[in-house]
């Protein structure tokens, strides 16, 4: 049965401004905007370091054994503008300067010295030496084009590093329908990607050294290799009542070529790797406390036997001129069907990993930022804290032994915001 | 014993399509004029209010753990370790 919601005389004043605006149309923003805005944020992102009882020593001599992980700092630029009555363009930069060490394999050292007894053998990382300097920039343009009841949109992305390059392009329609309370949205993207590891900070270090060559993987070829990347998505939005929207959608990812890890040393994964998800979402305006609550959950599975759950909840406060944004998120993943730390040979099989991204954990990030609201200008302060771990997945089970290269970090935004 | 997340996953998966038919089913139900759209409007009220911060939080997240994708166009890889 239909329930019509009887205006107030106060709503009615709303309603000229209210019809032009949309169902929220996933990923789209249906009404063209009509200010500029420039945008900069400062990101300090820390890992913390490794405890040197979980690090071999086996390759100190080479300038291996570090305990230190990656410190990044990123700088961000946006502007976006509209252009006439019914197109926006926007620009976004983001420049990365990474310096510290990554986990290269891991090894089982025998630390009580009882050769006889294997059972006490503890897995320590082997690390790759402090050197690694990498400075990466990735920018893309976009530009959507607005008509009464949706939006079009394309958008092109260039990303390099000393040793990568990737180009993106993708395409997203996005339409309203049942008076604007449904927003239907839909849209392919497409990368292309080159690695060239021997032209990279890597160069000539002890992972060369060691591994003989930088190619171990799926498909090697003599001094680059390639990748890419196709995926798909549909996604539905509809707004239930005057307070509270819901969308839900789904995608799907195929991925082909070297998609083994260039950087670790027992690392050869398939040259193909399909992948999808389901996700849903919620936005609520809590009235009597001038918020707005947000709910997010992402279902990811692929054929390399990885299963993972995402969570996402924040609370987006108003209080006179500040917004406090406190947030939590939850992720759980299975480990890939031939991820191992166990291995010792690991020739015999087809493919092997022993990437701790590729285990079976869980991660809970916890952050609050602050938006000082200073018309026409915003400041934005934030803070973000991340920890992983084997015990946090909900697939953990008693006899598997937790791979020693999960990480923490911490991170740290500054940035303005003006409109204009 | 520890049941699978297999065999968790399939009736959660099946409940979200389910909800994502009923979304679309349901239409109708309640109809939400367009000056009731205040509270909607909102900025902090969009799927993605912050994009500079959404775009930084991908990209860690597609470095450091083993899923990525969702309901948006994809974006390049990285030499990410």
């Amino acid at each position: 049965m239909t329930k019509t919601l009887k205006p107030s005389s106060k709503l009615l004043a709303l309603s000229a401004a209210a019809m032009a605006l949309p169902a929220l149309v996933p990923q789209a923003q249906a009404v063209a905007p009509t200010e500029r805005t420039l945008s900069y944020r400062y990101t300090q992102y820390n890992e913390m370091g490794l405890d040197a009882a979980s690090v071999s020593k086996i390759n100190a001599d080479q300038g291996g054994g570090a305990t230190q992980r990656y410190d990044i700092d990123i700088n961000q630029y946006a502007f976006s503008t509209p252009v006439g009555d019914h197109f926006a363009l926007s620009i976004d930069i983001q420049d990365e300067v990474l310096t510290g060490a990554s986990p290269w394999t891991v090894v089982k050292e025998d630390v009580k010295a009882t050769p006889s007894d294997t059972s006490d053998d503890e897995v320590k990382l082997v690390m790759s030496g402090a050197t690694i300097k990498e400075h990466r920039t990735d920018a893309s343009v976009a530009t959507t084009y607005f008509y009464s009841t949706g939006t079009i949109s394309a958008n092109l992305g260039f990303s390099t590093e000393d040793d990568y390059e990737s180009t993106s392009a993708g395409l997203s329609w996005g339409g309203e329908f049942d008076d604007k309370l449904t927003g239907l949205a839909l849209g392919v993207s497409f990368s292309d990607d080159t690695l060239n590891p021997e032209e990279g900070a890597y160069k000539g270090t002890v992972l060369q050294d060691k591994v003989g060559g930088w190619l171990n993987g799926s498909d090697p070829v003599d001094g680059t290799a390639k990748k890419e990347s196709v995926s798909g998505f549909f996604s539905a939005s509809r707004i239930l009542t005057p307070n509270w929207i819901v969308q839900a959608g789904v995608s799907y990812t195929q991925k082909s070529g070297h998609l083994s890890d260039a950087y670790k040393a027992n690392d050869k994964r398939p040259a193909e790797r399909n992948s999808y998800t389901f996700n849903a979402g919620s936005r609520y305006w809590i009235k009597p406390i001038k918020a707005a609550a947000h709910a997010d959950y992402r279902y990811y599975s692929d054929d390399w036997g990885i299963d993972s759950h995402t969570i996402i909840l924040a609370l987006y406060k108003n209080w006179q001129k500040v917004q406090i944004i406190p947030s939590l998120r939850y992720y759980t993943q299975t480990s890939a069907s031939f991820y191992s730390i166990d291995a010792t040979d690991t020739t015999q099989y087809n493919y092997y990993a022993d990437d701790h991204r590729l285990s079976n954990f869980g991660a809970i990030t916890g952050g609050l930022k602050l938006v000082f609201k200073q018309k026409p200008v915003d400041w934005i302060i934030a803070g973000e804290y991340y920890a992983s771990g084997a015990d946090m997945s909900l697939d953990k089970t008693e006899d598997e032994t937790e791979h020693p290269g999960l990480l923490k970090y911490a991170k740290f935004t500054f940035g303005v915001e003006h409109r204009f | 014993m520890k049941q699978p997340i297999k065999t968790v996953i399939k009736p959660v998966f099946s409940s979200a399509l389910v909800a994502l038919v009923a979304v679309l089913v349901l239409q109708g139900c309640t109809h939400v004029a367009p000056y009731q759209r205040g509270a909607l409007s909102k900025t902090e009220m969009g799927w993605t209010p912050d994009h500079q911060d959404a775009t930084l939080q991908k990209h860690i997240y597609f470095a450091k753990e083993a899923s990525s994708g969702g309901a948006e166009a994809a974006g390049g890889g990285c030499g990410c370790n």
